[in-house]
């Protein structure tokens, strides 16, 4: 075994099991087909067939050694380790924007949003970054409280008030 | 009615105040966000797909077209002057258009990009206004069989012949039509996928895909990887050439626009392969070569007009087939379909006005485009230095605004997050997005077309290989799978045997 990248071969793995989930769907479906002349679980038996063969190739791939290579964007270092605190942070606002989006309203779990996709991009050192956060709830208030106000009133789009009377 | 009437009814439809206004905020907008970075023309189009609900299609579309026309604009922007190409159809623009902004030649740089865009922009504007009609005559022969020929091409099209690695792409496309598939089957009531989900009884909305996968896989992979502070090459003027700029410029421009419109039409896959072909060929008829690697405009002029030339022509199989070659194309194609419109040969006798107005308003796009971008370089330059905290901040509020928005329903937030996870692995072990959105769109569609064929020859597959046009389209598809493998295979023996 020359250098096998584990990551790598998670991944491969990780398609092979959705191609199986894929495949028991498939099985439990119906295949009766009244109407048509292709019952509804062609298609998937075609694409659970077809994750398994790509899984399949993706691992012996991964076990010969390749590497995938991440995505090269406008921001983003392809070479650069994966630095977990900022999938943390980022992956974090979007969770309070899913679970108090209802109960607290759109304003706030939007600016906590804002605010902690904002430290993803922040490298700071820990005692600065309650200072930062503060700041960046601010600004993403204001961005927050502007799209409010035009896509509700300007637009006539829903989004919950929560604790905010308007 | 012939095509020059066709036409010119159509700019009575896109002249009007309103869509005049539809069309420059398009343009401005697609500008926009072809500088700035985390943010594309797709995901850009999705958030706008409930919005423009309000409107009327004609003015969505233009507004649409805008934005397509726009990025294309502004991504050259980027890659010149930041040397990080955020589209795959920048890349090679950033080679030499970088090394000229290093050399204080910028604003030539920019204005050979934007003055190239706009006549590749123009002349394929024309060519797709009289090739489109042949093309309907193409297409009204179709039966199901061949739709699904034609499908099957564009899937290996955008998979296995763009990008890397024909495996990922083909990987991508796979999980692209899971996702399309999800929901209760049409035809015979049967639900797939959905997990007991009643919010998934109804399939995911396209929406919710192309902004998870854009939008939060985005800022979830940038966060993990962030590279800050990089060197922006500082531009305040406006963008122009000198004499001796035009006279090696105009050449390059000609030649991409040829290049570059038939890649877009003939669905063999987007912009990057006629960018490449064109830098290849202006490095080979230059009249000094040795200056392509150090800022050749050559090597400006000619891959941008391939570009924009192969953006014009991809609109002819989603016009006239309702066939989608990239992730934008794919999710005007949905846009289309929420209005209850198939694009199609049918497309051009029942929306005449939708269709010419579309078309004309690429014209006045393209026009608005160069006033845009060369008197107001600098000012677009400005927003490369937005604070990146508070650029992808701001991507996800607008990104759940969007989603929220749908159904008022936290479930679609949920799966927003879920699908975001998806795209930051995708982004991670490199499976091209592209695919993954095409699959998701065109996969229902192809399904119901392989149905259909099925129903009408009475269960006898051999339908698609009996039926001539279907046979050829077909094998088309076998050989851009594999001889693109084999070619390469060849070259490696070829060379192991020299050496």
């Amino acid at each position: 075994m020359r250098n096998v990248s584990p990551a790598d071969v998670i991944f491969a793995v990780a398609g092979i099991l959705l191609s199986i989930f894929v495949l028991v769907q498939a099985n439990g479906m119906s295949s009766t087909s009244t109407f048509a002349k292709v019952p509804p679980n062609i298609f998937p038996w075609m694409i659970g067939i077809g994750l398994l063969v790509a899984g399949l190739l993706l691992l012996v791939g991964a076990l010969r050694g390749e590497k995938a290579e991440p995505a090269g964007e406008e921001d983003a270092d392809p070479n650069a380790p994966t630095n977990y605190l900022a999938i943390v942070f980022v992956a974090g606002g979007l969770l309070t924007q899913i679970l108090f989006i209802n109960l607290l309203g759109f304003i706030i779990t939007s600016s906590l949003m804002f605010a902690g996709t904002a430290q993803g991009f922040r490298p700071l050192p820990t005692n600065q970054r309650a200072r930062a956060f503060g700041m960046d709830f601010l600004i993403g208030a204001v961005v927050s409280v502007i799209a409010y106000l035009g896509f509700t009133r300007g637009l006539g789009i829903q989004l919950p008030a929560g604790l905010l009377p308007f | 009615m012939d095509t020059f009437q066709s036409l010119m009814s159509g700019f009575s439809v896109a002249l009007t105040p309103n869509n005049l206004m539809f069309g420059f905020i398009g343009v401005f907008l697609g500008t926009m966000v072809g500088v700035l970075p985390g943010i594309g023309p797709a995901l850009t189009v999705a958030l706008l797909l409930p919005v423009t609900f309000k409107v009327e299609p004609v003015s969505a579309f233009i507004m649409f077209a805008g934005i397509y026309y726009g990025a294309m604009y502004g991504g050259s922007t980027t890659s010149i002057l930041l040397n990080t190409p955020g589209e795959s159809a920048s890349i090679i623009t950033s080679l030499e258009g970088n090394k000229m902004a290093r050399a204080g030649r910028g604003a030539a740089a920019l204005a050979t990009a934007a003055i190239g865009s706009f006549v590749a922009g123009t002349i394929a504007t024309v060519l797709l206004t009289f090739f489109a009609p042949v093309a309907v005559n193409l297409a009204l022969t179709f039966g199901a069989a061949e739709y699904f020929a034609v499908m099957v091409l564009s899937f290996i099209t955008v998979s296995a012949v763009l990008g890397g690695s024909p495996l990922r792409g083909i990987f991508a496309l796979l999980i692209g039509v899971l996702l399309g598939l999800v929901g209760t089957d049409v035809l015979t009531g049967q639900s797939r996928f959905d997990l007991g989900f009643a919010e998934l009884s109804d399939g995911i909305e396209v929406v919710i895909v192309v902004v998870g996968l854009f939008a939060v896989g985005e800022t979830l992979y940038v966060a993990s990887r962030f590279k800050s502070g990089q060197s922006i090459i500082k531009l305040r003027e406006r963008a122009s050439m000198t004499k001796e700029d035009w006279a090696r410029s105009w050449k390059p421009w000609l030649r991409g626009t040829a290049l570059g419109f038939p890649f877009g039409v003939l669905p063999a896959g987007g912009a990057e392969i006629p960018t490449f072909l064109s830098y290849a060929l202006e490095k080979r008829l230059a009249k000094n070569p040795e200056e392509f690697g150090h800022g050749a405009i050559e090597g400006v002029a000619g891959p941008e007009a391939a570009n924009n030339a192969s953006a014009a022509g991809v609109l002819v199989p989603l016009l006239t087939l309702g066939l989608p070659t990239s992730a934008t194309a794919a999710i005007m194609l949905a846009a289309f379909q929420s209005y209850g419109i198939q694009p199609g040969p049918l497309l051009f006798a029942t929306n005449g006005a939708l269709v010419w107005g579309l078309i004309a308003s690429l014209y006045i796009g393209n026009v608005l485009l160069l006033i845009l971008n060369l008197p107001l370089a600098g000012v677009w330059v400005r927003l490369l230095e937005i604070p990146r905290p508070l650029l992808y901040g701001g991507i996800l509020v607008f990104a759940s605004i969007g989603v929220y928005s749908l159904n008022n329903s936290v479930f679609d937030l949920a799966l927003l997050g879920i699908i975001g996870i998806l795209g930051y692995f995708m982004r991670r072990f490199d499976i091209p997005i592209a695919p993954a959105i095409v699959g998701m769109i065109l996969g229902p569609k192809a399904e119901e077309q392989f149905r259909r064929a099925m129903g009408i020859s009475q269960g006898d597959a051999t339908v698609f290989l009996t039926r001539p046009i279907s046979a050829v389209i077909l094998t088309i598809a076998v050989l851009a799978l594999v001889v693109p493998p084999l070619l390469r295979l060849w070259r490696s023996r070829k060379q192991v045997a020299s050496n």
